[in-house]
């Protein structure tokens, strides 16, 4: 078999699809698929790539699978995948948890999207969720399709209540007992999310260096802005430094060490 | 009247309705299975009752996955710390013995639902000199109904039972087992239910009415190899629950084979 940026690579071979609409109660059998995770605790990695080099993208993907080295927890992320003009794979943020399944293959990979375009089916069948080639990211386990309705578009943000919601359940019901999120560059969907994750008072790290709204946080942080997060459940980490960011996961309960 | 200082969560649900937190809470098990115990008692006497709490008590003795029954508790409207014996006291007494296992009540709304200063919620009252109220010792329940202007029924009960295994067997790969004993009609489709599903069901031989009816069905049990017989008694019992992995860690070390055509 070849295998192309479109190729499924997940444990089973296969990744479940779901979709729920943004005003329906929670889709359980998503949220069941979390708790086939050895350790029951859940990180969001939040954030874009934009105006990363190819270079970048590549060191950021290194980045996580050092920090998580050992992580058997649910990771989730947005649910897409880019591909370039040519069809090969453009990284993103929402690559990080499979490829950080890759080395951790006990960990559970998750993803969410908003339904922002007319989904169709194109070429050899392929599913595009939108008018810029965007896929169903296919190293993932299972992924949440939220819309509102078959005929809305929902904005790329459209998925984020649904998405809090869903760890706030698990970490209630289910027995999550860390949930949190890292944010990594991003524009305002990303500053919304890791503002509502902080609010929350779940851990929230902020990459430094990874650029744009986690960048102007940290900045916010460090010169003192009133509108600056605070709090012992924000933590800032350089993006050349892993380790520090897998310690800090390893003593707040994320990573269990034998 | 509650063994436990923490009264269990309470969830409310209309037939139909999928609940994640429900499904969610039972995973907070520490072992993948899920045991529905079906069944009644039909008027039993205090002595044949204890005899049945010791039987499964014993026979669950490190049970630590999830289990499911009817969740209520019938109580004197004279003297609440009288309580009435039946199958509905068997979990929570599984559970205090058994604090790693998670408990869920499943209570059908038949009637109006009352609250009361001194019994919280009063399940049925029309039942003298008793009253149903939901069992206090379990670590949460759902009070299922129709809608706000229907009450549920006890087929019910079975069916939602079923609908959370079947999610917990078809997503997270949990095992499962459906215990019977004694019981009538209703407990009569939940038998055949799953026995046509083809998923375990223990039936309890010896308790009386449809649960000994099937279990000495020869040609039923052929029909269904997925049910097994176990006798009314500790050795018995506790062996079909290891034999159909529902207790941990001895099923690999002990060499047991299917005998007898499936009774234990």
């Amino acid at each position: 078999m070849t295998h192309t940026a479109q190729t499924v690579k997940n444990k089973s071979g296969k990744v479940q699809l779901f979709v729920a609409d943004h005003n329906s109660s929670l889709p359980a059998n998503y949220m069941l698929v979390a708790t086939k995770a050895p350790t029951k605790v859940a990180i969001r990695i939040a954030g874009g790539c934009k105006n990363m080099s190819d270079q970048d993208k590549l060191e950021m993907l290194d980045f996580f699978t050092q920090a998580f080295d050992g992580y058997t927890g649910v990771l989730c992320s947005g649910a897409t995948r880019q591909l370039t003009s040519t069809g090969e794979l453009d990284p993103m943020v929402t690559d990080v948890p499979g490829h950080v399944a890759l080395t951790n293959p006990d960990l559970i990979a998750l993803g969410t999207a908003p339904r922002t375009d007319t989904w169709s089916l194109q070429g050899e069948s392929a599913f595009v969720l939108d008018g810029y080639n965007t896929r169903p990211n296919p190293t993932m386990d299972a992924i949440l399709l939220v819309q509102d309705g078959p005929d809305t578009n929902l904005d790329w943000d459209g998925d984020v209540p649904t998405y809090l919601k869903i760890m706030e359940a698990w970490n209630k019901f289910a027995g999550f007992e860390h949930v949190g999120l890292v944010s990594w560059n991003g524009g305002a969907v990303t500053e919304a999310e890791f503002q509502a994750t902080a609010a929350r008072k779940w851990p929230t790290i902020l990459v430094e260096g990874s650029g744009r709204a986690t960048d102007d946080a940290i900045t916010a942080i460090h010169t003192n802005q009133p509108n600056a997060l605070q709090g012992n459940h924000i933590f800032v980490v350089n993006k050349n430094e892993p380790q520090i960011l897998r310690k800090y996961l390893i003593d707040n309960g994320f990573i269990t060490v034998n | 009247m509650f063994d436990s200082p923490v009264v269990p969560r309470s969830f409310f649900m209309n037939v139909g309705e999928n609940s994640a937190n429900i499904a969610l809470s039972l995973t907070k098990a520490k072992e993948q299975v899920v045991v529905r115990i079906t069944g009644g008692c039909g008027y039993m006497s205090e002595e044949d009752a204890n005899g049945l709490y010791d039987l499964y008590s014993e026979a669950f003795s490190g049970f630590k996955g999830a289990m499911m029954f009817g969740g209520t508790r019938m109580v004197s409207k004279n003297d609440r710390n009288i309580v009435l014996p039946g199958i509905t006291e068997v979990v929570p007494r599984i559970k205090k013995e058994n604090p790693d296992c998670i408990v869920f009540g499943v209570v059908p709304r038949t009637d109006d639902v009352k609250m009361d200063t001194q019994y919280g919620f009063i399940v049925t009252d029309d039942n003298n000199p008793w009253i149903t109220i939901p069992h206090p010792d379990q670590d949460f329940f759902v009070l299922l109904q129709k809608s706000v202007d229907q009450s549920a029924t006890w087929t019910d009960e079975w069916q939602e039972c079923y609908n959370v295994t079947k999610r917990l067997r078809n997503v997270c790969d949990w095992k499962s087992l459906l215990i019977a004993y004694n019981g009538g009609g209703i407990t009569e489709q939940e038998i055949l239910a799953l026995s046509k599903e083809g998923w375990p069901v223990l039936l309890v031989n010896g308790g009386g009415r449809k649960t000994d009816e099937y279990a000495s069905n020869e040609e039923f049990l052929t029909k269904y190899p997925n049910v097994k017989v176990c006798n009314k008694d500790v050795r018995s019992f506790r062996n079909a629950l290891i034999e159909m992995s529902i207790l941990p860690g001895f099923k690999k070390s002990l060499n047991l084979q299917v005998i007898n055509g499936g009774k234990f």
